[in-house]
């Protein structure tokens, strides 16, 4: 009985951990340890999730069929008006397990760090894990787009709180920016609601594909275009994508994390599963258009990344690098190259998270960020070199790391498309590797006159954080399968017109 | 004797139908007779015996639920928006009272005399919202707009307040002579007019096309009342003026019986002639876009206020060009509006200065980390006013353009929740104040009074969509 509710129990817990929070005393170490107990209690409860799911239910995008189902309707004279409904399936569950994974490694991370306003600092991030799970958990579509709101409000407060010098007008930016795209997307939701009468995406999906002529064809090309706003925001993709380096140059750490871990993939959640759900011919007619942003936003944004002097703003600008792989794999007309979209998110979450979590250490440790300023860290931090590079080797795409099979999976479904844009994506990923290989070098092995003589190296903390990100990498570059398998058998796409493979 | 009983049971229905407004009068009355005959008879007992009325009245209109036609036909009228709306009226007033009671401090101005003019209104208010005979309107619009002058002027020490209740005549005034003209037209083009505007009596008149120049000149007294685009000039000079406990009462009740007499004219209009739905549209968008612009640099946060109330003033003109069919929606974004603003209110009362109460974003400064609980109840307020989700803002403006989109005007609903997104920029420039700066000498202090009006209304505010399962 305990194990069908398990989905509100991992929203709800984090929520009752903020009930406790206001209680506590902001000065003593006990607002960390409510925290940390309660993102841990929510990771072994994912877990849980992940040990009782039924992997012999095959879910697809055209009829997507999820398990631990809770649905809370609102029946007013036995006549139902709407429900909450909540479920996963094969797509959800990684990124509810990535979310439930990456929270109490950043709360493991701030311990001891935070001296203003503590308190909010636990409360907010307890907020954010409760919304973010609820985003990958919503079936309908009106939870869905509360939680999808619901997001910006502890990540305004946690940029403009605890970030850098310019973080009023990043973290303004971050939310104006966001919600003016989101709107777009309620008034889709609304509209499709004012038509089918459901806001059950199950039931859009079905009634969609049953019958062409809901919708003219200008009605659902003006539908998919404003719900695909709306997650271009928040992926980002260029040209929408301007929030991104500010948000994340002016973030605390642990606030890029998460950012960068888990909030830009609920852009390419969605698009999978609205746009590709219940739009498919649509998204077959305007992939081209996608794809060509996808190679600008690889390409262009890489040879952009190698100007930057910000090392923080070298990642954040991978980033839309990376997420550009992403919408070019979920635009691909196949199931390889969507297959490899959804691996590239999971491997990307936690390869930047990595990846943030190095430059915030060092970050923290010289204060300052100007790439020129590093040098010769080899010799005095050793073990963060290690770590350092197994994350740039893998944020470049080398085999043996996740990054590899995420972004050669998309290569080889655009290849299947479109000879030519595989070509330009490849492009992107060997601009890559410049601006990696260019970072490591300046910051690890380049001879500058800054000696930082007094740099400690890694904590036992910091060690096991990016050890954990570390095996994992390595672990899902190895084996895929464990991944793929887990959705490749089941997930098809149903398009017309498409290669099913 | 027996025509008096003969009278009472003819009429014994009206009597219950208009039995809250005649309780608050007769406080009023009795009100009057006391503080003449009591010494020292301070401004907290009459608060309390209005206090005392208007939950009586509030417990006595729950009394006429039965037949919705009354005896005086062609006067009052009864539905159920009018009957949701005057126990709203009565709650908020009753809400209002109470917030009063411990918010007395420093304001020397203050005499029995406000609570009875108070209840004169709120009562005229309760008249019009039922009122269909166009004399009578105009007698009880007049009533409630006189007591607001008063209620306007009476701080006669700040000479901002007096400028503004100055400037609240002088235009009332005008907007009221406009009023009475669109009326004379009525009168003078149909001679067989006898005064209803129900759309059931106007389409039994011949009705000439100056009917629609009398109804449009009565539309812009009623849309200046509300604030409404282009008529909402006087609004943020006015509220900022007069003391910030009079703010609450206009910003609140008054905006309230306004909104939904206006919506009842307009619905009338609607069944009448469908174009006013274009006019009605326009002017929404502009009052949520000139709202919304208008309140971007403001220092004052009761200026900041008045165009925050613009702009959700917008909104409701949208939902009222959606014709009394969406009347439950409207209901619902006043009932959201009046609790986010009390919580906003609740707070800026505890807002104390040792110079005046000036009222200025920067007294906010860093103010979170002083009182951090009180602080968090005023982000989960100003978050509901902007409209994010999981807040009862977020679900107003939800039926508001949801309705628009059922109706089809989908052009309508995407401008106006675009040009709502700017005004999101002007709350979370307060919650910026709050938390993300330090303290400075500015930084007023809160004082402790109002502490469970926060809580309550920021609870309400954050866990008020589950009311919508009741």
């Amino acid at each position: 009985m305990f194990i069908e509710k398990i989905l509100p129990i991992l929203i709800l817990f984090p929520l009752i951990g903020v009930a406790v929070l206001m209680l506590a005393d902001p000065k003593s170490e006990s607002s960390y340890r409510i925290t940390i107990f309660t993102t841990f209690i929510n990771f072994v409860l994912s877990l849980s999730l992940f040990g009782n799911y039924n992997e012999n239910i095959i879910s697809t995008i055209a009829v997507p069929a999820y398990q631990f189902i809770e649905q809370y309707s609102l029946i007013v004279n036995n006549q139902q008006y709407g429900s909450i409904i909540l479920g996963v399936d094969s797509l959800s569950i990684w990124f509810i397990f990535l979310t439930t994974l990456l929270f109490p490694l950043c709360i493991l991370y701030s311990k001891g760090k935070i001296t203003k306003y503590t308190k909010e600092y636990f409360i907010s991030f307890l907020v954010l894990e409760a919304a973010i799970i609820g985003v990958f958990s919503a079936i309908d579509l009106l939870s869905f787009y509360i939680f999808f709101e619901m997001v910006l409000i502890p990540m305004f407060v946690i940029i403009g709180i605890w970030g850098g010098d310019k973080r009023i007008y990043a973290t303004f930016k971050l939310f104006l920016f966001t919600l003016a795209g989101s709107v777009l997307f309620l008034v889709v939701i609304l509209y499709l609601y004012n038509t089918l009468d459901t806001l059950d995406s199950r039931i859009i999906i079905y009634k969609l594909a049953k019958s062409r002529d809901i919708f003219s064809h200008q009605e659902e090309l003006l539908l998919w275009l404003g719900m695909f706003i709306a997650f271009a925001v928040k992926l980002p993709m260029w040209p929408l994508h301007s929030w991104l380096p500010d948000a994340h140059l002016q973030a605390p750490t642990v606030g890029s994390v998460i950012l960068a871990g888990i909030l830009i993939k609920m852009g390419g959640y969605a698009m999978i599963r609205f746009n590709l759900g219940f739009f498919p011919e649509i998204s077959v007619e305007m992939a081209n258009y996608v794809i060509y942003l996808s190679i600008i936003a690889v390409v262009y944004v890489s040879i952009l990344t190698l100007l930057q002097k910000d090392i923080k703003k070298m990642i954040a600008y991978s980033s839309v690098a990376h997420m550009g792989f992403v919408t070019a794999g979920i635009f691909s007309h196949n199931s390889i190259g969507l297959t490899g979209a959804i691996y590239q998110m999971i491997s990307h979450g936690i390869i930047s998270a990595a990846l943030f979590f190095c430059i915030g250490m060092i970050y923290e440790r010289t204060h300052t960020r100007h790439i020129n300023n590093f040098g010769s860290l080899a010799s005095t931090m050793p073990n963060y070199s290690i770590f350092f590079m197994i994350f740039t080797l893998a944020s470049i795409g080398l085999p043996l790391t996740s990054g590899f099979v995420g972004e050669s999976l998309v290569i080889i479904g655009l290849f299947e498309y479109n000879k030519i844009f595989s070509f330009g994506i490849a492009l992107g990923m060997i601009f890559g590797a410049c601006y990696m290989l260019y970072l490591y070098y300046k910051i690890i092995f380049a001879k500058t006159d800054n000696h930082f003589d007094n740099i400690l190296d890694l904590s036992k903390r910091e060690i096991f954080i990016l050890s954990i990100f570390a095996i994992m990498t390595i672990g899902i570059g190895i084996y895929p399968s464990l991944v793929t398998d887990f959705f490749e058998n089941t997930y098809k796409l149903n398009l017309p017109n498409a290669d099913l493979s | 004797m027996n025509v008096l009983s003969q009278f009472f049971t003819q009429y014994q229905e009206s009597f219950l139908l208009l039995l809250p407004s005649l309780i608050l009068i007769l406080t009023a009355i009795s009100l009057i007779m006391i503080s003449l005959f009591i010494k020292n008879f301070s401004i907290t007992h009459a608060l309390s015996i209005g206090l005392l009325a208007s939950v009586a009245s509030l417990i006595l209109s729950f009394l006429y639920s039965g037949i919705y036609t009354t005896q005086l036909n062609n006067i009052f009228t009864n539905n159920i928006m009018i009957q949701l709306s005057e126990k709203g009226i009565l709650v908020f007033l009753a809400i209002y009272l109470g917030m009063m009671k411990s918010n007395l401090v420093k304001q020397n101005w203050i005499s029995p005399e406000y609570v009875i003019i108070l209840l004169i209104a709120t009562a005229s208010g309760l008249f019009l919202i039922r009122v269909t005979n166009i004399l009578y309107m105009y007698g009880f619009v007049e009533l409630m707009a006189i007591s607001l002058y008063i209620l306007a002027s009476m701080n006669k020490d700040n000479p901002y307040s007096i400028e503004a209740g100055m400037k609240y005549f002088i235009l009332g005034g005008a907007i009221s002579a406009i009023m009475l003209y669109g009326m004379s037209i009525f009168y003078g083009f149909h001679p067989n007019f006898d005064g209803t505007f129900l759309a059931s009596s106007l389409n039994g008149l011949n009705i000439s096309p100056m009917f629609l120049i009398g109804t449009s000149l009565i539309l812009i007294s009623l849309l200046f009342k509300i604030s409404a685009v282009p008529f909402h000039a006087w609004s943020p000079d006015v509220y900022q003026g007069i003391p910030r406990i009079v703010t609450c009462y206009f910003m609140i009740i008054v905006k309230f019986i306004l909104v939904i007499f206006t919506a009842r004219f307009c619905y009338e209009l609607l069944q009448y002639s469908e174009k006013i739905q274009l006019i009605l549209h326009f002017i929404g968008i502009a009052s949520i876009v000139i709202g919304s612009l208008g309140a971007l640099y403001q220092d004052n946060l009761k200026r900041l206020l008045a165009f925050g109330s613009i702009s959700h003033v917008g909104f409701l003109v949208l939902m009222i060009s959606n014709g009394s069919d969406a009347s439950q929606g409207l209901l619902v974004y006043m009932f959201s509006y009046a609790l986010m603003n009390f919580g906003f209110f609740a707070f800026l009362f505890s807002m104390q200065n040792q110079e005046n109460n000036l009222n200025n974003i920067e007294n906010l400064s860093g103010i979170a980390k002083i009182y951090p609980f009180k602080s968090l109840c005023l982000l989960i307020i100003l978050f509901s006013m902007a409209g994010i989700p999981p807040m009862i803002g977020f679900f107003a403006k939800l039926t508001v353009i949801y309705t628009l989109i059922e109706n089809n005007h989908v052009l309508v609903a995407i401008l106006a929740i675009v040009a709502s997104v700017v005004s999101a920029f002007y709350y979370l420039r307060i919650i910026k104040y709050m938390y993300f700066e330090e303290a400075t000498d500015e930084t007023c202090s809160l004082s402790s009074t109002n502490d469970t009006s926060i809580i309550f209304f920021a609870l309400v505010n954050l866990f008020g969509f589950m009311l919508l399962f009741l």
